[in-house]
């Protein structure tokens, strides 16, 4: 029985505060620039279905000589466990900053899932349709996480870095990816397809290394 | 080789990976012959249940009750659709004096 699988994550953006007000979009609190940004990703097998635990840290200064307030929310889809903190409190709703405060989303992605189509039909579903053992199919996983996007937020175009580790099972870590960019105004959007992943019985231990640059796990990744 | 008949058989396989399959079967003419025949084979997958799982295999089978027990060398190919198929083979099996032939085509049913 082969369970051929594939691990694909997606960067897509949504709107978040502006530096142009002018310009169409989604506008709130345009006194406040994005310095930096880091987005980690961990993702691994937890009672059998894979995931991704996600670290997102915004490191925000205020534009303005008074303390902007600002909405803070997460938006994504298949998400679970989302917690916000500025500065190592939790918040929700409307927060004022102060200087260089650290903003920080963290939570769990899950999957989507689909079976590759395909024409084949295995011999043991041909040759034992009723009493052969259940033939694996390929499979795909789907992980979308929504970041705001750069080109929007107020001040010069922050650092952006991005982490993403898949963990084998039964091991403690094995990073796959990881991406560290500074956007020139457009959109990021980074698309990994960690392939090599044949023969995955009981836990698929898909592994490929997409970039050589190291970077520190996060803090909760233990 | 000479004549004909009526043969029946039943068997269980397992597989491992899955192309390969490992078969265990009981053949009779419900007359003089119980054959017993361990065989590995090679299936391919099929299209869509309508282009059916090519089969090869080869196998020893060893004739029982018909005097002293023999041994031979079994070919096998075979095509199998959902639940029905069709197997044909040649054994060639030891004698005291000589080599015996013997062909089959067998329909098949799997479960």
């Amino acid at each position: 029985m082969v369970w051929a699988c594939v691990w694909q994550l997606l960067v897509g953006n949504i709107a978040a505060s502006r530096a142009e007000p002018a310009t169409a979009g989604v506008e709130w609190s345009p006194d406040v620039a994005v310095k930096a940004e880091t987005l980690d990703f961990v993702c691994g097998l937890e009672q059998g279905e894979p995931s991704c635990r996600f670290f997102a840290t915004y490191e925000l200064e205020p534009l303005t000589a008074e303390p902007p307030a600002i909405d803070v929310r997460f938006v994504g889809t298949k998400t679970s466990d989302v917690v916000l903190e500025l500065d190592g409190a939790r918040v929700t709703g409307s927060v004022r900053i102060g200087q260089r405060s650290r903003l920080i989303a963290r939570g769990v992605i899950h999957p989507g899932q689909f079976v590759e189509p395909s024409y084949a039909r295995s011999a043991m579903s041909v040759r034992h349709p009723l009493f052969g053992a259940p033939v694996h199919r390929s499979h795909r996983f789907d992980f979308e996480y929504a970041i705001a996007p750069i080109r929007t937020f107020a001040g010069p175009p922050p650092k952006v870095t991005l982490h993403v580790e898949y963990r084998r099972a039964g091991r403690s870590r094995s990073p796959v990816t990881t991406r560290s960019s500074r956007p020139s105004g457009a959109a990021v959007k980074r698309s990994w397809t960690p392939r090599h992943c044949s023969r995955c019985a009981s836990a698929c231990r898909c592994h490929r290394r997409h970039s050589s640059r190291a970077a520190p796990s996060p803090p909760w990744a233990g | 080789m000479s004549g004909h008949g009526v043969w029946a058989r039943v068997g269980y396989e397992l597989a491992s990976p899955a192309p390969m399959f490992y078969s265990l079967s009981g053949e009779t003419d419900f007359r003089r012959v119980v054959t017993l025949v361990p065989l590995v084979s090679f299936a391919s997958e099929s299209v869509l249940g309508i282009i059916p799982s090519f089969s090869a295999g080869a196998g020893f089978p060893i004739d029982l009750l018909d005097g002293p027990a023999r041994l031979g060398l079994r070919g096998q190919l075979g095509l199998q659709w959902p639940y029905v198929g069709v197997v044909g083979g040649l054994d060639v099996m030891s004698g005291t004096s000589s080599l015996l032939l013997r062909g089959f085509v067998m329909l098949q049913v799997g479960l």
